[in-house]
């Protein structure tokens, strides 16, 4: 599969009179998982919106392998970057594998759309369901399938596009631990096939886990970028979330259960 | 049972084409002057070839024709905006699109416009819908919720019947007045080629226009984001269904009145044939949609009454239950 790095330049975005980014600017590799990490309203999913390409409104340029977002048609876009937002929904009844087929739209053309996908789509298809463990229930309806089992199938949406570049939104939330940890394996291994992976993640322990690199936006900025030894220093989590670690313990500690919300 | 789109998509092709050619062999009704309208073909090869013809040519064509591309048309444009809404209960005349258009047909008509210029009576359709379908988008457009888009219907059908019951009142006479109440209530009976000439090709370029549109309600299924991300163009697919809907429903109920429930009826009898797809819906409901309206055109002719039953009072008796039905449907499902 081809392999795109993915760089943002001073990327500022104002929503309404809120400045949202300010001035971000970081490089994401491939091979690699970033997490996006940040309280509430920190910046996480537009600044995933951004690159994914669907928010347009912000100054700033994002390179893929390169050459300006911008630049590409809209197919050519969705075919090197694929993006999952927050709590993906499915309006209609459809199963399991006719969502996963949508993630071949951009390879098709308008005027063959009432024709079966052909054998490279189909293969897509088949091997993001088995990647993701849905081949099982590929025939269910999603409306009747779990929260676990639904966002595994939006992955697998995803998965499908086989785009160089995989942008997730909080891909967990509302999961169980066993869930959680199965989706972040499976993006670690996109990103160990020479995929560029983010995503935006609330869950400290699961990102320091499965990250190579992350990403801590404060108040509009990029607080600290890097591995996540070096990202998650209580003095940047204090500064963050405003959470500190019991007196005695080990300040290395990442255990987050222990730790205390701080009050003014 | 799976029937297989393209199977469907035949016998739809087979049995519009049969109700048609049935529908041309059959008279206007018992209330016309049946006993020399040519009931079989075998007529237009007799001795009063020449005024059978021009039955057949100026009314027996246009009424069959106008109700395929009517038919077409609602069912088209209902499947199209729950595509892009996502919400099974928009139809053209739930939401106050044919209302709107036939308020708009209504003016041009009373204003004498239509008499001096006949496009205008298209037009004046196509201008009511219009409005109706950027009002309701405007109001309902970013992901319709049941309630949002009821609430619009509600509040546009009551804007149009104000206006319309205002036109009605102003009224130079109540011969005029009753034309426009007869007229409103849907109907093929009558309608001449001329008709059939002014609304079919913006019938048509609607239809065209919806149809661009349909691959991209499939994406719609998992919302506009989603959709955008892999490579729709949102706006531009809104833009075409918006277009799209007011030039169809807007000409078509210039030409016939208002026809409702079509578009809610078919699309949700076919949906489960189709798996669900909205792209797939769009063609189904087309084909669906102008069987039903041609099985209920020659219905209204056959059954017995003093006057001719109206096609619109119809679909209304049949639809508004079964409208009332889906919303029951819908209930339980939210909950």
């Amino acid at each position: 599969m081809l392999s795109l790095n993915l760089s943002a330049n001073n990327i500022s975005c104002q929503l309404g009179s809120r400045l949202v980014l300010n001035n971000i600017s970081f490089s994401a590799e491939p091979g690699q998982l970033t997490g996006i990490i940040g309280t509430n309203g920190a910046g996480k999913s537009t600044l995933l919106s951004i690159l994914a390409g669907i928010q347009a409104k912000f100054d700033g340029n994002v390179n893929i392998g390169g050459e300006r977002l911008q630049s590409f048609t809209l197919n050519d876009r969705a075919r090197r970057v694929a993006y999952l937002p927050q709590n993906p929904k499915v309006h209609w009844d459809l199963n399991a594998q006719q969502v996963t087929e949508l993630g071949r739209l951009p390879y098709r053309r308008w005027f063959n759309w009432l024709r079966q996908p052909d054998p490279v789509d189909e293969q897509a298809v088949a091997t993001a369901l088995v990647s993701t463990q849905c081949d099982g229930i590929a025939q269910r309806k999603v409306q009747s399938l779990s929260n676990g089992e639904r966002m595994r199938i939006h992955l697998a949406r995803v998965l499908a596009v086989q785009a160089p570049i995989i942008l997730v939104d909080e891909p967990t939330s509302g999961l169980d631990p066993y869930q959680q940890i199965h989706c972040l394996e499976l993006l670690r291994s996109q990103a160990q096939k020479g995929c560029t992976v983010l995503a935006a993640l609330h869950d400290l322990d699961l990102a320091a886990r499965f990250c190579d690199r992350l990403l801590l936006l404060h108040s509009d900025k990029i607080l600290a970028f890097g591995a996540p030894a070096e990202v998650l220093t209580p003095a940047n989590l204090m500064t963050a979330y405003r959470i500190a670690p019991p007196t005695q313990s080990n300040p290395r500690d990442l255990n987050l259960a222990s730790w205390e919300r701080q009050v003014d | 049972m799976n029937l297989g789109f393209s199977n469907l998509i035949w016998l739809m092709v087979v049995t519009a084409a049969g109700l048609f050619c049935l529908s041309l062999t059959l008279p206007s009704g018992f209330s016309g002057s049946q006993t020399h309208a040519p009931f079989l073909l075998t007529e237009l090869l007799g001795d009063n070839a020449e005024v059978a013809w021009l039955i057949f040519i100026e009314l027996r064509v246009p009424r069959a024709s106008l109700a395929l591309l009517m038919g077409a048309s609602l069912g088209l444009a209902g499947a199209a905006m729950q595509g892009l809404l996502q919400n099974p209960l928009a139809e053209p005349g739930v939401v106050g699109v044919s209302g709107s258009a036939a308020l708009g047909a209504a003016l041009a008509f009373y204003t004498g416009l239509s008499a001096l210029i006949p496009m205008a009576l298209p037009l004046g359709g196509i201008v009511g819908a219009f409005i109706a379908v950027i009002l309701l988008f405007t109001i309902a457009g970013k992901r319709a919720d049941t309630a949002t888009l009821l609430l619009a219907g509600i509040a546009l059908n009551a804007i149009a019947g104000a206006l319309t019951a205002l036109v009605l009142n102003l009224a130079p006479n109540p011969f005029a007045a009753m034309e426009i109440i007869f007229w409103q209530m849907g109907s093929l009976a009558d309608r001449s080629l001329l008709h059939l000439k002014i609304a079919g090709p913006l019938i048509v370029a609607g239809w065209v226009s919806i149809l661009l549109a349909a691959p991209a309600t499939r994406a719609l299924s998992l919302g506009e984001v989603t959709a955008a991300s892999l490579g729709i163009n949102v706006r531009s697919t809104q833009l075409q269904i918006i277009v799209g809907t007011a030039l169809c429903v807007g000409a078509g109920v210039a030409v016939t009145g208002v026809i409702g429930f079509v578009g809610l009826v078919v699309p949700h009898l076919l949906r489960r044939v189709c798996n669900h797809d909205p792209a797939q819906l769009m063609l189904a409901s087309a084909g669906g949609g102008a069987c039903l309206l041609l099985a209920a055109d020659i219905a209204v002719r056959c059954i017995p009454a003093n006057a001719e039953l109206k096609l619109g009072v119809i679909t209304a008796l049949l639809g508004a239950p079964f409208f009332l039905y889906l919303i029951f449907q819908l209930r339980k499902l939210e909950q």
